[in-house]
């Protein structure tokens, strides 16, 4: 509790002294920004005074608020991918300013000005990347289908798992560890069809930004990044949509006003039809397929000046069928899961300086296998369920007193109601079975404030401290986590970083396959299972190279995690086969472990997001180790993703105002395995007398091979490395506009490995370390318009 | 119209199962010879010595397989401070044998064991005999929990109180004793089946419970006979609490975890206290209970 007060103490100084001209009446320039054609309202504008080399940004709704002396100053608002706009103001009363700005001219190279952008060294902030939704539409995707989580998969500090995996694995944390939050919506489960495609499918989407470190004080619950994505509004003038037909789905968005500048709506969905292209060849006593779709909604309306509503939903489902009818019998299974998200957002500004947002948020997750068997009179029925389900609250408040202080403050409770497994089993043979393992029900709360600050104008801080709150049945945790980010302008353009965090987290993701099967179970802390808690520091150099318009950033960092979560040797979760007759349930605590890990390593990366060629280059060199008492007999070892080189190199060129052509190439280090070296048979310490007459055997010997294996994670695969190729050509008619892609993945057609498996060499009985790589070279076609 | 139609299908054919495999040759896999895999356990209150000497095989050089045939020309030394005896080879065993008697193991004293054999590097171990044997174990209740057909199960509950200090490894462990009848008069031979733990209570270390009384919980079945098949009944059981070292401890905790070949489990690796080689050489010390049914 003394850090808390202390931390008040600070941040009430710093609010109270002021800068140069605190004699001066004072007024207040507020107001939003929003995109000119649609009144979409835009999120990180740079509002720059350039007189005073001080200014601000605005925040996730748009709103910003200066509060200056009485003088004359010029502001200038700018953007990515839009024109700058610039104000000349006498402050003399409080002023509302509201601006809207016009897309930049793509096809020209823009001149750029030194206060065009919000520059990466002005930022307090670090470890964050911000990727433009036009990109990730004009990076080349696997089968065509673009997706965001690919594309932050491509930025250093952030390794994918494995092929086509959208799992993101981040500064060594586990795919576990990432807030996803769409639209303040915590999503559990954020991939389709087996981890191979994301749920966000980049039409919907407004920002995305990705921070690996400092973490700000208002995030909090995972360990390693938070990944923040907010949902278009909706065209605010007219009716507009998007829709695009690739060779595995569709899609389709639409937006437009309700009520002419005040309400609006978007809407988006996407099938994939898999299962409507094999159905005609499928024999006439079987029937099966696979689909998945996805569906965003959002409603806004602002019901006045100082009060807007926000209404958005996540809705998306996963199924595998089967059916199948014979004379004697008739079977039918599958799996299913879906996930569900809903937002409701009130934005009250009390003041011109002080904006609050209330949100209330529902958040569900099921999955569910099923299996039902006719034969003549015996019917057979398996059902297998878990799932977890959020009921959230969120209350931000954000102040502006003056040019150097943002201070924010606000509380989020979650509830939390996990249904771990349940099993219910029919046999007409045996008996009814139903087993269930008793739903959790858990609150999670995070307390925090923070403070933006600015010292003359060389020094940055983000100060900040959360103290977050998990109580589970009698057990409670509180947990104080301070954090810290700062940056110094040492030159022109060119800042040194630093910043810590501690993190953590509450809930965790069981999950041996790695894979993201929809198996994956989410489970809470427990009296036995303690929260993860990871500390992180990080430090670097950020600078702008106005000239060229790049960003250029070097970071390094150091993670240390205690009651790290991992699976105890022979522990396995296919809890399915578990479930016997004599209800031996295997409880899922017994079959976990807790330890340490250690990530630390450097990244670099140079970005430009506009102009005719854009892209980046990242290079990641990293270690991560962990280790548990229970495994690899309690020494470190390696992590199975752990990646000592990571480069990815993306280029977006727009050739002519038709075509554009893009490519990525990305290396990393094989995934670390273990991987057996020979067989033994170990004879145990026998106790019982040698018995050789009963059934069961008795005592006496028994013979049992065993692989020895080495060092856990001690073997390297194969290094992956892939390069993917886009074309895009654009056309304007009057009333739509059309873009065909043709994109190729995998050009160069290497033949990367998705796992290893002892194999025997043809017709000889040598054993030999065979591989199995899921995509050749896979080229796509799609068609999008957009209207 | 038909050939056509089948274009789509290609499609997705080539799409959805384009997986492909190969023999993986653009990475080194390790090369291993073959090594001695010994096992042995020491204890006072034993009255023979026992070794077993096999070799392992490795998996990727040459196309071989376990067979489970012990290797019978090693040379197996047991040692303490200037003392070293042989132990040899009982073939009726497949097991290296020699006569506590004539080299006895004491309390608290460290020994080697070194092993070599022909085509093979030498392998050698140290363990020490623990100093004390711990007798607190008590038996706390006797359930019979419902079997199936075949048999019923039994759930036994016993308690035994650690050192105190760090450091301490138990093994609980033992066997029921069984007399067949066949119904007709003549009685069968006596048999035993071990006591099992379902809840992986039979290796323990005292590292999150130091000083404390440990419970623990061991089933055996008694197996049912259909009617004229004869019976069976249970005389006694016989229950051990073994004090031993680390290395008993680590070696025998690490192999009751091993899941084989579950694609969805986390690969085992089994502990071993040789230089060069597999296997454990470890130490305990034994404290028995006999409890007869009435």
């Amino acid at each position: 509790m003394k850090s808390i007060y202390q931390i008040c103490v600070i941040i009430l100084l710093i609010l109270s002294a002021d800068y140069a001209g605190a004699q001066a009446k004072k007024y207040t320039i507020s107001g939003f920004v929003k995109e000119k054609e649609s009144k979409e309202t835009l999120i990180g504008v740079n509002i720059y005074m350039p007189a005073l080399k001080n200014g601000t940004t605005t925040n996730a709704y748009g709103f910003y608020s200066l509060t200056l002396p009485a003088d004359s100053y010029k502001l200038v608002f700018s953007y990515v991918g839009f024109q700058a706009r610039s104000f000349n103001l006498d402050l003399n009363a409080d002023i509302k300013l509201n601006v809207e700005l016009d897309y930049a001219l793509e096809l020209n190279e823009v001149v750029i000005s030194a206060d065009k952008f919000e520059k990466i060294s002005e930022s307090s902030q670090m470890s964050v990347v911000e990727i433009p939704v036009k990109q990730v539409k004009s990076i080349p995707a696997l089968l065509g289908e673009k997706d965001v989580l690919k594309v932050i998969q491509l930025m250093p500090g952030v390794q994918k798992g494995s092929e086509g995996s959208s799992g993101l694995y981040v500064r060594g944390g586990g795919a576990d560890q990432n807030l996803i939050i769409l639209d303040d919506a915590t999503v559990y489960n954020a991939y389709h069809l087996f981890g191979f495609f994301s749920l966000f499918n980049g039409d919907a989407v407004k920002s995305i930004q990705l921070t690996k470190g400092g973490f700000p004080a208002r995030y909090g619950g995972r360990l390693s990044s938070v990944l923040d994505i907010n949902l278009k509004d909706g065209n605010r003038q007219k009716y507009t949509g998007e829709a695009g037909i690739g060779i595995v789905s569709s899609r389709l968005l639409l937006e437009g006003p309700i009520i002419k500048d005040k309400s609006s709506f978007v809407v988006s969905g996407r099938r994939t039809y898999i299962d409507a292209l094999i159905a005609p060849f499928m024999p006439s006593d079987t029937k099966g397929g696979y689909y998945f779709y996805d569906l965003n909604a959002k409603l806004n309306y602002d019901v006045n000046e100082k009060n807007k509503l926000y209404l958005s939903g996540y809705f998306g489902k996963d199924k595998f069928y089967f059916k199948n009818k014979d004379f004697f019998s008739k079977i039918s299974g599958g799996l299913y899961w879906d996930n569900a998200t809903t937002t409701a957002r009130w934005n009250h500004l009390f003041n011109n300086k002080v904006f609050a947002n209330t949100s209330l948020i529902f958040s569900n997750y099921n999955l569910n296998i099923f299996l039902k068997e006719e034969q003549q009179n015996a019917k057979y029925d398996l059902s297998y369920m878990s799932g977890i389900r959020d009921f959230a609250m969120k209350y931000d408040l954000e102040y502006h007193p003056n040019p150097n202080n943002v201070v924010r403050g606000g509380l989020m409770s979650t509830y939390h109601h996990f249904t771990p497994s349940a099993v219910a089993m029919k046999d007409d043979y045996l008996m009814n079975f139903k087993s269930e393992i008793e739903a959790i029900d858990v609150l999670e709360s995070g307390l925090y404030l923070e403070d933006e600050l600015k010292i003359k104008e060389k020094f940055k801080f983000n100060v900040g401290f959360r103290a977050s709150h998990f109580l589970i049945k009698d057990k409670m945790y509180l947990k104080p986590e301070p954090r810290f980010s700062g940056s110094y302008l040492f030159a022109e353009n060119t800042a040194f970083k630093l910043s810590y965090a501690l993190m953590n987290q509450y809930v965790h993701l069981l999950s041996n396959t790695g894979i993201g099967l929809p198996t994956d179970l989410w489970v809470p802390s427990t009296e036995r299972i303690a929260p993860q808690t990871t500390q992180q520091i990080a430090g670097g150099f950020a600078k702008d190279i106005v000239k060229y318009d790049l960003t250029l950033s070097l970071e390094g960092y150091y993670k240390k995690s205690d009651h790290t979560v991992g699976y105890k040797e022979g522990a396995s979760f296919m809890l399915i086969e578990d479930f016997s007759i004599d209800n031996n349930v295997i409880d899922w605590q017994d079959n976990i472990t807790q330890g340490q890990a250690w990530s630390y390593g450097g990244e670099f990366l140079l970005q430009r997001k506009t102009g005719k060629l854009s892209g980046w280059i990242g290079y990641t060199l990293s270690w991560t180790q962990l280790q548990f008492d229970d495994v690899n007999l309690g020494n470190k070892f390696y992590a199975k993703y752990d990646r000592r080189h990571d480069i990815a190199l993306v280029g977006i060129y727009e050739i002519t105002k038709d075509i554009t052509i893009s490519s990525t190439w990305v290396y990393g280090t094989g995934n670390a395995i273990t991987l057996p070296l020979a067989e033994y048979s170990p004879m145990p310490h026998q106790l019982t007398p040698d018995n050789n007459n009963l059934p069961g055997g008795g005592g006496g010997m028994y013979y049992q091979t065993i692989s020895e294996y080495g060092e856990k994670n001690g073997f390297r695969m194969a290094p992956y490395h892939r390069l993917d190729l886009g074309v895009q050509f654009h056309k304007k008619f009057p009333k739509y506009e059309r873009t065909w892609e043709i994109s190729f993945y995998n050009l160069y057609n290497r033949r990367n490995p998705y796992f290893y498996f002892i194999g025997y060499e043809d017709y000889t009985s040598r054993r030999v370390l065979k591989q199995i790589s899921l995509f050749p070279i896979i080229p796509s076609v799609s068609y999008n318009v957009k209207f | 119209m038909k050939k056509y139609r089948a274009i789509p299908l290609v499609l997705l054919i080539a799409i959805g199962f384009t997986a492909c495999e190969k023999i993986v040759d653009n990475v080194d896999i390790p090369v291993q010879e073959a090594k001695l895999v010994v096992n042995c356990y020491i204890s006072p209150e034993d009255t023979l010595i026992k070794a077993s000497v096999y070799a392992s095989v490795p998996i990727w050089s040459v196309s071989a397989y376990n067979d489970y045939t012990p290797i019978s020309t090693a040379t197996v030394k047991i040692a303490t401070g200037n003392t070293e005896k042989t132990l040899a080879y009982n073939t009726q065993e497949g097991e290296y044998v020699l006569n506590a008697a004539s080299f006895p193991i004491q309390e608290d004293v460290v020994y080697r064991l070194s092993v070599s054999a022909p085509g093979f590097t030498p392998v050698d171990a140290t363990c020490k005999v623990p100093l004390q044997i711990n007798k607190s174990l008590t038996f706390l209740s006797f359930d019979s929990i419902e079997g199936d057909q075949y048999a019923t199960e039994y759930k036994l509950k016993t308690e035994f109180t650690d050192f105190s200090g760090l450091g301490n490894y138990y093994r609980i462990g033992g066997y029921s004793i069984t007399l067949y009848d066949n119904g007709n008069g003549s009685v069968g031979d006596t048999s035993y089946m071990s006591l099992y733990s379902k809840n992986d209570q039979e290796f323990m270390a005292d590292k999150d419970n130091d000083g404390q009384k440990i419970q623990s919980e061991l089933n055996y079945w008694k197996y049912k006979y259909e009617d004229g098949m004869g019976s069976e009944k249970l005389l006694g059981l016989k229950l051990f609490l073994l004090t031993t070292d680390e290395h008993y401890y680590k070696f025998h905790k690490s192999l009751s975890g091993y899941a084989g070949d579950d694609p969805f489990s986390e690969p085992t690796i089994v502990y071993s206290n040789f230089n060069n080689g597999l296997g454990v050489f470890g130490a305990y010390r034994k404290y028995t209970i006999d409890y007869t049914f009435p």
